[in-house]
Protein backbone atom coordinates (compact mmCIF):
# COMPACT_ATOMS: atom_id res chain seq x y z
CA UNK A 1 0.00 0.00 0.00
CA UNK A 2 2.63 2.06 0.82
CA UNK A 3 6.04 2.74 -1.48
CA UNK A 4 9.64 4.16 -0.94
CA UNK A 5 9.78 7.77 -2.29
CA UNK A 6 12.44 9.97 -1.38
CA UNK A 7 10.67 13.33 -0.63
CA UNK A 8 8.08 14.01 1.88
CA UNK A 9 5.63 15.65 0.17
CA UNK A 10 1.98 16.66 1.36
CA UNK A 11 -0.45 16.29 -1.65
CA UNK A 12 -4.34 16.54 -1.75
CA UNK A 13 -7.18 16.09 -3.46
CA UNK A 14 -10.73 17.60 -3.50
CA UNK A 15 -13.72 16.68 -5.03
CA UNK A 16 -17.29 16.70 -4.75
CA UNK A 17 -20.79 15.81 -6.45
CA UNK A 18 -23.50 18.33 -6.59
CA UNK A 19 -26.66 17.68 -4.96
CA UNK A 20 -26.58 14.02 -5.45
CA UNK A 21 -28.77 13.32 -2.22
CA UNK A 22 -32.02 12.69 -3.39
CA UNK A 23 -33.70 13.41 0.07
CA UNK A 24 -32.37 16.65 1.07
CA UNK A 25 -30.54 17.86 -2.61
CA UNK A 26 -27.10 17.85 -0.53
CA UNK A 27 -23.99 17.20 -1.70
CA UNK A 28 -20.84 15.20 -0.94
CA UNK A 29 -17.92 15.37 -0.15
CA UNK A 30 -14.47 14.11 -0.73
CA UNK A 31 -10.79 14.22 -0.30
CA UNK A 32 -7.86 12.24 -0.15
CA UNK A 33 -4.20 12.85 1.15
CA UNK A 34 -0.52 11.24 0.28
CA UNK A 35 2.86 11.49 0.89
CA UNK A 36 4.22 10.41 -2.87
CA UNK A 37 2.58 6.82 -2.36
CA UNK A 38 -0.15 5.27 -0.76
CA UNK A 39 -3.04 7.57 0.56
CA UNK A 40 -3.15 7.58 4.16
CA UNK A 41 -5.88 10.04 4.97
CA UNK A 42 -9.31 10.37 3.42
CA UNK A 43 -12.77 11.13 4.08
CA UNK A 44 -16.20 10.94 2.13
CA UNK A 45 -19.24 13.27 3.79
CA UNK A 46 -22.36 14.72 3.13
CA UNK A 47 -21.77 18.59 3.30
CA UNK A 48 -23.33 20.07 5.87
CA UNK A 49 -25.13 23.07 3.85
CA UNK A 50 -27.17 22.64 0.62
CA UNK A 51 -24.69 24.06 -1.81
CA UNK A 52 -26.97 26.30 -4.43
CA UNK A 53 -23.95 25.62 -7.08
CA UNK A 54 -21.47 23.37 -8.23
CA UNK A 55 -19.27 26.22 -7.29
CA UNK A 56 -20.23 26.20 -3.90
CA UNK A 57 -19.80 22.86 -3.54
CA UNK A 58 -16.80 22.72 -4.06
CA UNK A 59 -15.60 25.34 -2.23
CA UNK A 60 -17.47 23.84 1.10
CA UNK A 61 -15.73 20.72 0.23
CA UNK A 62 -12.40 22.72 -0.22
CA UNK A 63 -12.68 24.67 3.01
CA UNK A 64 -12.48 20.76 4.80
CA UNK A 65 -9.64 19.89 2.69
CA UNK A 66 -8.15 22.71 3.72
CA UNK A 67 -8.71 22.39 7.28
CA UNK A 68 -7.26 18.67 7.14
CA UNK A 69 -4.23 19.91 5.09
CA UNK A 70 -3.31 22.08 8.16
CA UNK A 71 -4.18 19.67 10.56
CA UNK A 72 -1.87 17.00 9.03
CA UNK A 73 1.12 19.81 8.13
CA UNK A 74 0.66 20.54 12.31
CA UNK A 75 1.68 16.94 12.64
CA UNK A 76 4.07 16.74 10.47
CA UNK A 77 6.08 19.88 11.41
CA UNK A 78 5.64 18.43 15.58
CA UNK A 79 7.31 15.34 13.97
CA UNK A 80 10.03 17.48 12.52
CA UNK A 81 9.33 17.06 8.96
CA UNK A 82 7.87 20.53 8.34
CA UNK A 83 6.74 21.16 4.70
CA UNK A 84 8.57 23.86 3.56
CA UNK A 85 6.19 24.20 0.33
CA UNK A 86 2.96 25.13 0.29
CA UNK A 87 0.59 21.97 -0.26
CA UNK A 88 -0.91 21.44 -3.10
CA UNK A 89 -4.49 20.35 -3.83
CA UNK A 90 -5.70 19.72 -6.29
CA UNK A 91 -9.45 20.82 -7.67
CA UNK A 92 -11.59 20.85 -10.76
CA UNK A 93 -13.50 23.87 -10.74
CA UNK A 94 -11.70 26.94 -11.72
CA UNK A 95 -14.10 29.05 -10.40
CA UNK A 96 -13.90 27.51 -6.88
CA UNK A 97 -10.15 28.22 -7.35
CA UNK A 98 -11.06 31.47 -8.44
CA UNK A 99 -12.91 32.35 -5.80
CA UNK A 100 -10.41 31.43 -3.06
CA UNK A 101 -7.45 33.51 -4.70
CA UNK A 102 -9.57 36.65 -5.21
CA UNK A 103 -11.96 37.77 -2.71
CA UNK A 104 -14.57 39.53 -4.65
CA UNK A 105 -17.72 39.80 -3.38
CA UNK A 106 -20.16 38.25 -6.23
CA UNK A 107 -23.33 38.00 -6.08
CA UNK A 108 -22.93 34.43 -6.79
CA UNK A 109 -20.94 33.96 -3.43
CA UNK A 110 -22.39 36.57 -1.27
CA UNK A 111 -24.98 33.75 0.52
CA UNK A 112 -21.72 31.52 1.36
CA UNK A 113 -21.87 31.04 4.75
CA UNK A 114 -18.37 32.99 6.50
CA UNK A 115 -16.65 29.53 7.51
CA UNK A 116 -16.50 28.40 4.26
CA UNK A 117 -14.24 31.68 3.20
CA UNK A 118 -11.45 29.86 5.26
CA UNK A 119 -9.03 28.63 2.07
CA UNK A 120 -8.96 32.04 1.22
CA UNK A 121 -6.76 33.44 4.59
CA UNK A 122 -4.69 30.14 4.23
CA UNK A 123 -4.04 30.32 0.61
CA UNK A 124 -3.11 33.88 1.43
CA UNK A 125 -0.76 32.25 4.56
CA UNK A 126 0.86 30.06 1.18
CA UNK A 127 0.13 26.93 3.58
CA UNK A 128 -2.21 25.47 0.95
CA UNK A 129 -2.66 25.65 -2.81
CA UNK A 130 -5.32 25.03 -4.82
CA UNK A 131 -4.55 23.96 -8.43
CA UNK A 132 -6.58 22.85 -11.20
CA UNK A 133 -6.63 19.63 -12.45
CA UNK A 134 -8.34 17.50 -15.29
CA UNK A 135 -11.79 15.58 -14.00
CA UNK A 136 -9.50 12.69 -15.21
CA UNK A 137 -6.96 12.88 -12.80
CA UNK A 138 -8.96 13.90 -10.20
CA UNK A 139 -8.60 11.07 -7.38
CA UNK A 140 -11.03 11.87 -5.19
CA UNK A 141 -13.80 11.12 -7.67
CA UNK A 142 -13.89 7.36 -6.31
CA UNK A 143 -15.07 8.94 -2.43
CA UNK A 144 -18.00 10.91 -4.38
CA UNK A 145 -20.23 9.00 -6.57
CA UNK A 146 -20.68 5.39 -7.67
CA UNK A 147 -18.34 4.91 -10.97
CA UNK A 148 -18.42 2.75 -14.02
CA UNK A 149 -16.47 -0.34 -13.31
CA UNK A 150 -13.66 0.87 -15.44
CA UNK A 151 -12.73 4.04 -13.94
CA UNK A 152 -13.49 2.67 -10.88
CA UNK A 153 -10.67 0.30 -11.06
CA UNK A 154 -8.07 2.79 -12.16
CA UNK A 155 -8.57 4.96 -9.52
CA UNK A 156 -8.58 2.21 -6.91
CA UNK A 157 -4.97 1.06 -8.55
CA UNK A 158 -3.94 4.75 -8.57
CA UNK A 159 -4.90 5.15 -4.71
CA UNK A 160 -3.08 2.47 -4.32
CA UNK A 161 -5.84 -0.33 -3.14
CA UNK A 162 -4.25 -3.68 -3.35
CA UNK A 163 -6.23 -6.41 -4.48
CA UNK A 164 -6.02 -9.85 -4.02
CA UNK A 165 -4.28 -10.57 -7.29
CA UNK A 166 -1.65 -7.89 -7.18
CA UNK A 167 -1.06 -7.92 -3.77
CA UNK A 168 2.72 -9.53 -3.82
CA UNK A 169 3.61 -6.53 -5.40
CA UNK A 170 2.81 -4.18 -2.42
CA UNK B 1 -0.93 -21.85 46.05
CA UNK B 2 2.18 -20.57 44.23
CA UNK B 3 1.48 -19.25 41.03
CA UNK B 4 4.20 -19.01 38.11
CA UNK B 5 4.60 -15.52 36.89
CA UNK B 6 3.47 -15.91 33.40
CA UNK B 7 0.03 -16.26 34.91
CA UNK B 8 -0.84 -12.99 36.45
CA UNK B 9 -1.81 -11.77 33.28
CA UNK B 10 -2.90 -13.73 29.76
CA UNK B 11 -0.99 -13.42 26.47
CA UNK B 12 -1.89 -9.98 24.82
CA UNK B 13 -5.08 -11.56 22.73
CA UNK B 14 -4.35 -10.50 19.17
CA UNK B 15 -7.40 -10.23 16.98
CA UNK B 16 -10.97 -9.94 16.42
CA UNK B 17 -13.60 -12.60 17.25
CA UNK B 18 -16.88 -12.16 15.56
CA UNK B 19 -20.16 -11.98 17.47
CA UNK B 20 -21.13 -15.99 16.12
CA UNK B 21 -17.81 -17.10 17.28
CA UNK B 22 -18.70 -15.74 20.68
CA UNK B 23 -22.14 -17.03 21.02
CA UNK B 24 -20.24 -20.63 19.77
CA UNK B 25 -18.21 -20.18 22.13
CA UNK B 26 -20.80 -19.81 25.00
CA UNK B 27 -22.21 -23.25 23.87
CA UNK B 28 -19.42 -25.01 24.91
CA UNK B 29 -20.40 -27.64 27.23
CA UNK B 30 -17.57 -26.47 29.97
CA UNK B 31 -19.47 -24.57 32.47
CA UNK B 32 -18.55 -21.15 33.72
CA UNK B 33 -19.77 -19.92 36.73
CA UNK B 34 -22.14 -16.94 37.13
CA UNK B 35 -20.90 -16.00 40.33
CA UNK B 36 -18.89 -16.82 43.31
CA UNK B 37 -21.07 -19.55 45.11
CA UNK B 38 -21.21 -21.35 41.65
CA UNK B 39 -16.92 -20.97 41.32
CA UNK B 40 -16.40 -21.91 45.07
CA UNK B 41 -16.91 -25.13 44.71
CA UNK B 42 -14.46 -26.38 41.74
CA UNK B 43 -10.38 -25.89 42.98
CA UNK B 44 -9.64 -24.90 39.51
CA UNK B 45 -11.93 -21.68 39.81
CA UNK B 46 -10.56 -21.03 43.42
CA UNK B 47 -6.89 -21.28 42.17
CA UNK B 48 -7.55 -18.61 39.92
CA UNK B 49 -9.25 -16.01 42.14
CA UNK B 50 -6.30 -16.72 44.88
CA UNK B 51 -4.01 -15.90 41.72
CA UNK B 52 -6.03 -12.71 40.25
CA UNK B 53 -6.11 -11.36 44.09
CA UNK B 54 -2.06 -12.27 44.46
CA UNK B 55 -1.98 -10.29 41.23
CA UNK B 56 -3.67 -6.99 42.62
CA UNK B 57 -1.76 -7.49 46.03
CA UNK B 58 1.69 -6.97 43.86
CA UNK B 59 0.85 -4.16 42.06
CA UNK B 60 -0.26 -2.68 45.13
CA UNK B 61 -3.64 -1.68 43.85
CA UNK B 62 -5.07 -1.28 47.67
CA UNK B 63 -4.47 -0.96 51.19
CA UNK B 64 -7.02 -2.82 53.88
CA UNK B 65 -8.35 0.43 55.90
CA UNK B 66 -11.09 1.03 58.10
CA UNK B 67 -14.64 1.58 56.79
CA UNK B 68 -14.91 5.30 56.06
CA UNK B 69 -17.86 7.17 57.64
CA UNK B 70 -18.48 9.78 54.75
CA UNK B 71 -17.65 7.85 51.84
CA UNK B 72 -19.52 5.24 50.22
CA UNK B 73 -17.80 1.94 49.10
CA UNK B 74 -18.47 0.21 45.95
CA UNK B 75 -19.11 -3.63 45.39
CA UNK B 76 -16.59 -6.00 43.52
CA UNK B 77 -17.68 -8.63 41.49
CA UNK B 78 -15.73 -11.81 40.37
CA UNK B 79 -16.36 -12.48 36.63
CA UNK B 80 -15.21 -16.02 35.35
CA UNK B 81 -14.07 -16.85 31.53
CA UNK B 82 -12.46 -19.94 30.56
CA UNK B 83 -10.12 -19.55 27.74
CA UNK B 84 -10.37 -22.62 25.08
CA UNK B 85 -7.31 -23.34 23.14
CA UNK B 86 -8.09 -23.46 19.69
CA UNK B 87 -8.79 -27.14 19.53
CA UNK B 88 -11.29 -26.27 21.89
CA UNK B 89 -9.58 -28.39 24.58
CA UNK B 90 -9.29 -25.44 27.84
CA UNK B 91 -6.37 -23.38 28.05
CA UNK B 92 -6.85 -21.30 31.67
CA UNK B 93 -9.37 -20.59 33.83
CA UNK B 94 -9.49 -16.76 34.01
CA UNK B 95 -10.52 -15.08 36.76
CA UNK B 96 -11.30 -11.23 36.66
CA UNK B 97 -12.24 -9.15 39.88
CA UNK B 98 -13.77 -6.12 38.63
CA UNK B 99 -15.40 -2.98 40.54
CA UNK B 100 -19.58 -2.84 40.13
CA UNK B 101 -18.62 0.54 38.42
CA UNK B 102 -22.39 0.67 37.13
CA UNK B 103 -23.33 2.14 40.23
CA UNK B 104 -20.48 4.78 40.05
CA UNK B 105 -21.93 7.98 38.94
CA UNK B 106 -21.16 9.11 35.17
CA UNK B 107 -18.91 12.22 34.73
CA UNK B 108 -17.20 13.33 32.03
CA UNK B 109 -13.74 13.16 32.83
CA UNK B 110 -13.47 9.55 32.44
CA UNK B 111 -12.18 9.14 28.87
CA UNK B 112 -8.62 8.11 27.86
CA UNK B 113 -7.85 9.30 23.79
CA UNK B 114 -7.12 7.37 21.14
CA UNK B 115 -5.30 7.85 18.01
CA UNK B 116 -6.52 8.50 14.71
CA UNK B 117 -6.95 6.39 12.06
CA UNK B 118 -5.23 9.02 10.28
CA UNK B 119 -2.89 9.36 12.40
CA UNK B 120 -1.50 5.81 12.64
CA UNK B 121 -1.50 5.46 8.77
CA UNK B 122 0.50 8.57 8.76
CA UNK B 123 2.83 7.33 10.96
CA UNK B 124 2.99 3.97 8.58
CA UNK B 125 3.30 6.32 5.57
CA UNK B 126 6.07 8.37 7.22
CA UNK B 127 8.32 5.77 8.35
CA UNK B 128 8.10 3.82 5.15
CA UNK B 129 9.13 7.10 3.78
CA UNK B 130 11.94 7.42 5.98
CA UNK B 131 12.95 3.68 6.17
CA UNK B 132 11.98 3.37 9.53
CA UNK B 133 10.42 0.19 10.89
CA UNK B 134 7.60 0.12 13.06
CA UNK B 135 7.55 -1.46 16.39
CA UNK B 136 5.22 -2.28 18.85
CA UNK B 137 4.55 -2.90 22.57
CA UNK B 138 1.67 -4.13 24.50
CA UNK B 139 1.25 -2.91 28.14
CA UNK B 140 -0.04 -5.87 30.09
CA UNK B 141 -3.26 -4.91 32.45
CA UNK B 142 -2.88 -1.42 31.55
CA UNK B 143 -5.82 -0.16 33.21
CA UNK B 144 -4.52 -1.66 36.47
CA UNK B 145 -1.05 0.51 36.37
CA UNK B 146 -3.24 3.99 36.59
CA UNK B 147 -3.30 5.75 39.77
CA UNK B 148 -6.13 6.95 40.77
CA UNK B 149 -6.84 10.45 42.04
CA UNK B 150 -9.73 10.18 43.55
CA UNK B 151 -10.64 8.25 47.11
CA UNK B 152 -12.31 5.48 46.01
CA UNK B 153 -13.19 2.63 48.27
CA UNK B 154 -14.05 -1.49 47.87
CA UNK B 155 -15.61 -3.92 49.43
CA UNK B 156 -13.69 -7.15 50.36
CA UNK B 157 -14.51 -9.34 47.73
CA UNK B 158 -16.71 -12.05 48.31
CA UNK B 159 -15.03 -15.47 49.81
CA UNK B 160 -11.78 -13.95 50.36
CA UNK B 161 -13.00 -11.69 53.68
CA UNK B 162 -9.99 -11.02 55.45
CA UNK B 163 -10.29 -12.91 59.15
CA UNK B 164 -11.03 -10.65 61.90
CA UNK B 165 -11.35 -7.38 59.67
CA UNK B 166 -15.30 -8.33 58.52
CA UNK B 167 -15.87 -4.80 58.44
CA UNK B 168 -13.07 -3.20 56.85
CA UNK B 169 -12.51 -2.42 53.12
CA UNK B 170 -10.05 -1.45 50.49
CA UNK B 171 -8.90 1.86 49.63
CA UNK B 172 -7.94 1.76 45.85
CA UNK B 173 -4.16 3.88 45.10
CA UNK B 174 -4.31 2.02 41.33
CA UNK B 175 -7.57 1.57 39.46
CA UNK B 176 -9.26 -2.00 38.92
CA UNK B 177 -11.25 -3.39 36.03
CA UNK B 178 -14.84 -1.68 35.89
CA UNK B 179 -13.81 1.50 37.08
CA UNK B 180 -15.04 4.43 35.25
CA UNK B 181 -11.76 6.37 35.87
CA UNK B 182 -9.74 3.02 34.65
CA UNK B 183 -8.82 4.50 31.08
CA UNK B 184 -8.20 8.45 32.68
CA UNK B 185 -6.36 7.01 35.26
CA UNK B 186 -4.01 4.78 32.73
CA UNK B 187 -3.67 7.79 30.19
CA UNK B 188 -2.65 10.43 33.26
CA UNK B 189 0.09 7.85 34.23
CA UNK B 190 1.55 6.63 30.94
CA UNK B 191 1.17 10.52 29.63
CA UNK B 192 3.44 11.64 33.01
CA UNK B 193 5.75 8.58 32.16
CA UNK B 194 6.81 9.89 28.43
CA UNK B 195 6.45 13.45 29.23
CA UNK B 196 9.35 12.48 32.23
CA UNK B 197 11.50 10.91 29.86
CA UNK B 198 11.28 13.86 27.32
CA UNK B 199 8.85 13.68 25.17
CA UNK B 200 6.70 16.62 24.11
CA UNK B 201 3.55 15.44 23.30
CA UNK B 202 1.53 16.63 20.26
CA UNK B 203 -1.09 19.58 20.59
CA UNK B 204 -2.97 18.79 17.54
CA UNK B 205 -2.95 14.96 18.53
CA UNK B 206 -3.06 13.78 22.06
CA UNK B 207 -1.99 10.56 21.91
CA UNK B 208 1.53 11.33 19.19
CA UNK B 209 4.87 11.88 21.78
CA UNK B 210 8.14 12.79 19.87
CA UNK B 211 11.44 12.89 21.22
CA UNK B 212 14.33 14.33 19.21
CA UNK B 213 18.26 14.45 20.02
CA UNK B 214 20.46 15.41 17.85
CA UNK B 215 18.65 14.93 15.06
CA UNK B 216 16.81 11.73 15.94
CA UNK B 217 13.82 11.32 16.13
CA UNK B 218 11.79 9.15 18.36
CA UNK B 219 8.07 8.82 18.38
CA UNK B 220 5.52 6.99 20.12
CA UNK B 221 1.84 6.89 19.65
CA UNK B 222 -0.26 5.49 22.58
CA UNK B 223 -3.99 3.27 21.83
CA UNK B 224 -4.78 2.65 24.79
CA UNK B 225 -2.32 -0.57 26.04
CA UNK B 226 -0.55 -0.28 22.61
CA UNK B 227 2.54 1.66 22.13
CA UNK B 228 3.78 2.29 18.39
CA UNK B 229 7.04 3.01 18.64
CA UNK B 230 9.48 4.32 15.25
CA UNK B 231 11.86 6.44 14.75
CA UNK B 232 15.43 7.24 12.82
CA UNK B 233 17.36 5.08 14.68
CA UNK B 234 17.02 1.26 16.30
CA UNK B 235 19.32 2.03 18.99
CA UNK B 236 16.80 4.58 19.77
CA UNK B 237 14.15 2.61 20.16
CA UNK B 238 15.66 -0.26 22.24
CA UNK B 239 16.48 2.38 25.10
CA UNK B 240 13.30 3.58 25.02
CA UNK B 241 11.49 -0.34 25.50
CA UNK B 242 14.25 -1.09 28.29
CA UNK B 243 12.75 2.48 29.94
CA UNK B 244 9.37 1.02 29.57
CA UNK B 245 10.18 -2.12 30.89
CA UNK B 246 11.32 0.17 34.13
CA UNK B 247 8.13 1.10 35.26
CA UNK B 248 5.51 -0.88 33.47
CA UNK B 249 5.24 -4.60 32.55
CA UNK B 250 5.06 -4.88 28.94
CA UNK B 251 5.29 -7.28 26.20
CA UNK B 252 7.56 -6.47 23.00
CA UNK B 253 5.45 -7.26 19.87
CA UNK B 254 8.13 -6.79 18.21
CA UNK B 255 7.49 -5.57 14.51
CA UNK B 256 4.63 -4.27 13.77
CA UNK B 257 2.74 -6.96 12.17
CA UNK B 258 -1.24 -7.02 13.48
CA UNK B 259 -2.57 -4.28 15.40
CA UNK B 260 -6.84 -3.20 15.73
CA UNK B 261 -7.33 -6.13 13.43
CA UNK B 262 -4.64 -4.80 10.52
CA UNK B 263 -2.02 -6.88 9.48
CA UNK B 264 0.54 -5.14 8.43
CA UNK B 265 3.49 -6.18 6.44
CA UNK B 266 6.46 -4.64 6.60
CA UNK B 267 9.22 -4.95 3.62
CA UNK B 268 12.08 -3.48 2.32
CA UNK B 269 9.83 -2.12 -0.72
CA UNK B 270 7.07 -0.63 1.75
CA UNK B 271 4.72 -1.12 4.14
CA UNK B 272 1.01 -3.19 3.35
CA UNK B 273 -2.01 -2.79 5.43
CA UNK B 274 -5.08 -5.24 5.35
CA UNK B 275 -7.71 -6.20 7.23
CA UNK B 276 -8.23 -9.64 4.74
CA UNK B 277 -8.70 -11.65 8.41
CA UNK B 278 -11.53 -9.43 9.63
CA UNK B 279 -13.38 -9.21 6.15
CA UNK B 280 -13.87 -12.37 6.30
CA UNK B 281 -14.80 -12.80 9.91
CA UNK B 282 -17.61 -10.40 8.43
CA UNK B 283 -18.21 -12.39 5.75
CA UNK B 284 -19.20 -15.28 7.68
CA UNK B 285 -20.77 -13.36 10.12
CA UNK B 286 -23.61 -12.57 7.16
CA UNK B 287 -23.38 -15.52 5.72
CA UNK B 288 -21.72 -14.34 2.89
CA UNK B 289 -18.77 -16.27 2.50
CA UNK B 290 -19.84 -17.85 -0.91
CA UNK B 291 -21.47 -15.27 -2.42
CA UNK B 292 -20.71 -14.09 -6.03
CA UNK B 293 -18.17 -11.76 -5.99
CA UNK B 294 -18.63 -8.60 -8.08
CA UNK B 295 -16.53 -5.70 -9.32
CA UNK B 296 -17.74 -2.80 -8.03
CA UNK B 297 -19.52 -1.49 -4.75
CA UNK B 298 -22.41 0.10 -5.86
CA UNK B 299 -24.48 0.80 -9.66
CA UNK B 300 -23.31 3.32 -11.39
CA UNK B 301 -26.41 5.20 -12.16
CA UNK B 302 -27.96 3.94 -8.84
CA UNK B 303 -29.78 6.46 -6.28
CA UNK B 304 -30.74 5.31 -3.18
CA UNK B 305 -32.70 7.54 -0.81
CA UNK B 306 -34.69 7.79 2.38
CA UNK B 307 -38.55 6.27 1.22
CA UNK B 308 -37.76 3.92 -1.62
CA UNK B 309 -41.02 1.99 -1.38
CA UNK B 310 -39.38 -1.17 -0.25
CA UNK B 311 -40.09 -2.82 2.90
CA UNK B 312 -38.40 -2.18 5.89
CA UNK B 313 -35.67 -4.53 7.48
CA UNK B 314 -33.88 -5.33 10.85
CA UNK B 315 -32.61 -2.42 11.45
CA UNK B 316 -30.34 -4.06 14.04
CA UNK B 317 -29.01 -6.51 11.41
CA UNK B 318 -27.81 -3.58 9.05
CA UNK B 319 -26.65 -1.27 11.39
CA UNK B 320 -24.51 -4.01 12.68
CA UNK B 321 -23.27 -4.68 8.77
CA UNK B 322 -22.79 -0.98 8.30
CA UNK B 323 -20.38 -1.10 11.53
CA UNK B 324 -18.24 -3.82 10.56
CA UNK B 325 -17.98 -1.71 7.12
CA UNK B 326 -16.92 1.43 8.57
CA UNK B 327 -14.27 -0.56 10.71
CA UNK B 328 -13.20 -2.12 6.90
CA UNK B 329 -12.67 1.82 5.76
CA UNK B 330 -9.58 2.02 8.28
CA UNK B 331 -8.02 0.49 4.99
CA UNK B 332 -10.00 0.72 2.26
CA UNK B 333 -10.56 4.24 0.72
CA UNK B 334 -12.20 2.41 -2.38
CA UNK B 335 -15.18 1.69 0.01
CA UNK B 336 -15.66 4.85 1.89
CA UNK B 337 -17.53 6.51 -0.32
CA UNK B 338 -20.44 3.36 -0.62
CA UNK B 339 -20.34 3.25 3.22
CA UNK B 340 -20.67 6.69 4.29
CA UNK B 341 -23.62 6.36 1.78
CA UNK B 342 -25.24 3.84 3.19
CA UNK B 343 -24.66 4.40 6.96
CA UNK B 344 -26.88 7.78 6.21
CA UNK B 345 -30.21 5.08 6.15
CA UNK B 346 -29.06 3.69 9.24
CA UNK B 347 -32.62 4.95 10.93
CA UNK B 348 -34.96 3.82 8.08
CA UNK B 349 -33.28 0.52 6.24
CA UNK B 350 -35.01 -0.74 3.81
CA UNK B 351 -34.66 -3.98 1.37
CA UNK B 352 -32.75 -1.88 -1.28
CA UNK B 353 -30.28 -0.49 1.44
CA UNK B 354 -29.63 -3.93 2.91
CA UNK B 355 -28.96 -5.01 -0.52
CA UNK B 356 -26.93 -2.61 -1.78
CA UNK B 357 -24.85 -3.10 1.67
CA UNK B 358 -24.67 -6.92 0.76
CA UNK B 359 -23.66 -5.80 -2.74
CA UNK B 360 -20.66 -4.23 -0.49
CA UNK B 361 -19.49 -7.93 1.08
CA UNK B 362 -19.95 -9.40 -2.22
CA UNK B 363 -17.43 -6.95 -3.43
CA UNK B 364 -14.94 -6.96 -0.56
CA UNK B 365 -15.21 -11.10 -1.47
CA UNK B 366 -13.79 -10.02 -4.51
CA UNK B 367 -11.03 -8.03 -3.33
CA UNK B 368 -9.91 -10.72 -0.83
Amino acid sequence: MFGRLKEVNLHGFSYSDWADSSDDMKSTSGYLFSLGSGYFSWCSKKQEVVAQSTVEAEYVTAAATVNQALWIRKIFAYLKFTQEDGTIINVVNQAAIAISNNPVFHGKTKHFKIKYHFPREVQNNKEVVLVHCKTEDQLADILTKALSKRRFEELREKIGVCIKRSKEEC
Amino acid sequence: MEVGEDEFDDRPMRGFRSLTDVYQRCNVAIFEPMNYEEAANDPNWVAAMKAELLMIEKNETWSLVDRPFDKKTIGVKWVFKIKLNADGSINKYKVRLVVKGYVEQFGTDFFAPVARLDTIRLLVALSVHQNWKVYQLDVKSAFLNGFLEEEIYVEQPEGFVKLGANDKVFKLKKALYGLKQAPKAWYNRIDDFLLKKGFIKSPSELTLYVRVKNHDVLIVSLYVDDLLVTGSKFELVEQFKVQMFEDFEITDLGDMAFFLGMKIHQTNDGIFMGQQKYAKEVLKKFNMKSCKEISTTLMQNEKLCKDDGSNRVDERLYRSLIGCLIYLTATQPDIQFVVSLLSRFMHCASELHLKSAKRVLRYIKGTL
